[in-house]
């Protein structure tokens, strides 16, 4: 499925910034620059196409430190290789999404 | 501010999503108000929770399941039926019509005005007044207060043909209206009219306008509430009727005159001058009761249209359980349901035919009544037969629309077993089977209650 999937420079640079370890979503606008309106909606479909995994923060350990557990994402093995390739058609996603 | 925003906006997710979408985003907004985001910042970021839930919620499977579910609930019924009464209210400008019916006249004491039309048995239909008998009654009549004449034309002015009236002198004071003083040359205009040709100016006294290639000064506009037998009525004009041997008439009667009284005494003084009987019947209709007569064709088509409910719905109704709470509530649905439908009925009625249309001569049209009492006949019977059908086809528990009609048996085949359509309430809560041929008229279809334990089956469904 993955590889039929077509990234638009948006998307592809969202995937570029959780691969570079921004994995909230509130990170990753404060990277890229873009709005709640368009990060988190393309979360979601990029999560449906299978690209990212979304996994919540253990309950107990966030307790423990007295806050909200959060909800992260990672990049799925799918993602990597569609990344891969957005980064070949896109050079300059990966200056764009610094490491953290 | 940001934590109502994020409730708010979770209303447009499905209910099983919800949780789990607040959850997220109210952690993002408590890590953010650690991390020292400024607040106008931070409520930026909040309404992009609200496209992030229309995403969600208008992704299509979720939007098809959602707005089927939404559909078959009893408020999106009601919800439907007011909005269908609404878009008449908004299409017909007001409802103009249906005020008329419901509320006075605009003039003082409607109830004695009426107007006055030619009956007798060699007219087929009422035509307007011979002008030799308006000399009479003005001059003998102890039972009108006041006279008036009118008439009526239509006149070019530019490119479009207006409906124009003129009236004698004492028409609006007859009516109890006072209107700018009169010239040769003055006409008054109707508000609707004003706002057509002078939508800029307000009052538009002093302006001129050509009528018939001959130019008017405008003396004033008629207030918005004003009309006289027809809406349509652009341009007055205050002067001498144009007769052409008949005129319009409208009077006022004195204080306790009944209708007929008026009428025997006005046929009475033309047989004294020597008319002849046969020909000089008066007829003399109170103008109000000419408005609010559809009302009585209404009410008339909906009696019908009930018995003819009724007596069809007989055997349900002796089966009726009034002792339960559900019973009460599915009976107040659908008295709020077709309550609804026959207000639409009835204000589309008034509203897009000419049910409310009255001649110049103040009757009402020879076709148009007992066409509108056909329309609503029709429009009642359907409206009950409709809803009936729709109350049968609702959960006995909570009223939802069934649905996943399935169609069972084969109809040949009666002997050997059930053939019918059955249907299920998606919340779980019954079971309708609908035969292809009742067995028994008492009971057309059956009732199956499935108790909690098949809910787990339609938690998810729908």
């Amino acid at each position: 499925m993955a590889e039929e999937v077509h990234l638009t420079h948006t998307a592809a640079l969202i995937l570029q910034t959780i691969s570079a370890g921004y994995r909230y979503g509130f990170d990753v606008m404060a990277v890229t620059g873009l709005p709640s309106g368009t990060v988190y909606p393309a979360l979601r479909r990029l999560e449906s196409s299978g690209l990212i995994a979304s996994k919540w923060e253990k309950e107990k350990e966030a307790f423990a430190d007295q806050r909200p557990a959060r909800k992260y994402y990672r990049l799925s093995a799918a993602g990597e290789q569609v990344l891969g390739r957005a980064v070949k058609r896109y050079p300059l996603l990966e200056q764009m999404a610094p490491r953290k | 501010m940001t934590r109502l925003l994020i409730r708010a906006a979770g209303w447009l997710l499905p209910a099983e999503r919800r949780s789990e979408w607040r959850r997220e985003w109210e952690a993002e907004i408590w890590y953010a108000r650690r991390d020292g985001v400024p607040s106008n910042q931070l409520r930026r970021w909040c309404w992009g929770a609200v496209s992030d839930a229309a995403s969600i919620g208008l992704e299509r499977e979720i939007f098809r399941r959602r707005w089927n579910r939404a559909a078959r609930t009893p408020a999106f019924c009601l919800t439907f039926l007011a909005g269908l009464i609404l878009l008449i209210a908004a299409a017909s400008g007001g409802l103009p019509a249906t005020r008329a019916v419901f509320f006075p006249l605009p003039y003082s004491n409607p109830d004695r005005i009426a107007t006055i039309a030619q009956g007798g048995g060699t007219l087929s239909m009422r035509g307007g007044i011979p002008t030799e008998w308006v000399r009479i009654w003005a001059a003998r009549s102890t039972t009108l207060k006041a006279l008036a004449t009118y008439g009526w034309s239509y006149a070019i002015s530019g490119r479009q043909h207006i409906l124009t009236a003129e009236v004698s002198p004492g028409f609006f004071p007859l009516l109890g209206r006072t209107v700018p003083g009169s010239c040769a040359n003055c006409i008054l205009l109707s508000e609707s009219f004003r706002r057509q040709r002078f939508p800029n100016d307000r009052d538009a006294a002093g302006r001129q306008i050509v009528l018939d290639g001959r130019p008017y000064r405008i003396s004033g506009v008629l207030p918005s509430d004003f009309w006289f037998l027809s809406r349509d009525i652009a341009v007055w004009k205050i002067g001498s009727p144009r007769h052409d041997g008949r005129t319009g008439v409208v009077i006022r009667l004195r204080p306790g005159v009944t209708r007929r009284e008026a009428e025997r005494e006005l046929h009475s003084l033309l047989e004294k001058d020597g008319y002849f009987s046969w020909d000089s019947l008066a007829e003399v209709s109170i103008l109000q009761e000419r408005v609010r007569s559809p009302l009585g064709s209404f009410l008339l088509a909906l009696s019908l249209a009930l018995f003819a409910a009724i007596s069809g719905s007989r055997p349900r109704l002796q089966h009726l359980d009034v002792t339960s709470r559900a019973a009460w509530l599915r009976g107040a649905f659908f008295l709020a349901k077709s309550g609804l439908l026959l207000v639409a009925v009835l204000l589309a009625g008034l509203e897009f035919t000419s049910a409310c249309s009255i001649t110049m001569i103040g009757g009402t049209d020879l076709l148009a009544e007992p066409l509108s009492t056909w329309l609503f006949l029709i429009g009642c019977m359907t409206a009950l037969t409709w809803s009936i059908h729709d109350h049968r086809v609702r959960c006995r528990v909570c009223l939802h629309r069934l649905g996943l009609a399935a169609h069972v048996g084969c109809p040949g085949s009666l002997l050997l077993g059930w053939a019918g359509t059955e249907m299920v309430c998606i919340s779980g809560h019954g079971m309708l089977h609908v035969p292809e041929m009742p067995s028994c008229w008492l009971e057309p279809e059956h009732w199956t209650a499935l108790d909690s334990s098949w809910r787990e089956l339609f938690a998810h469904h729908g």
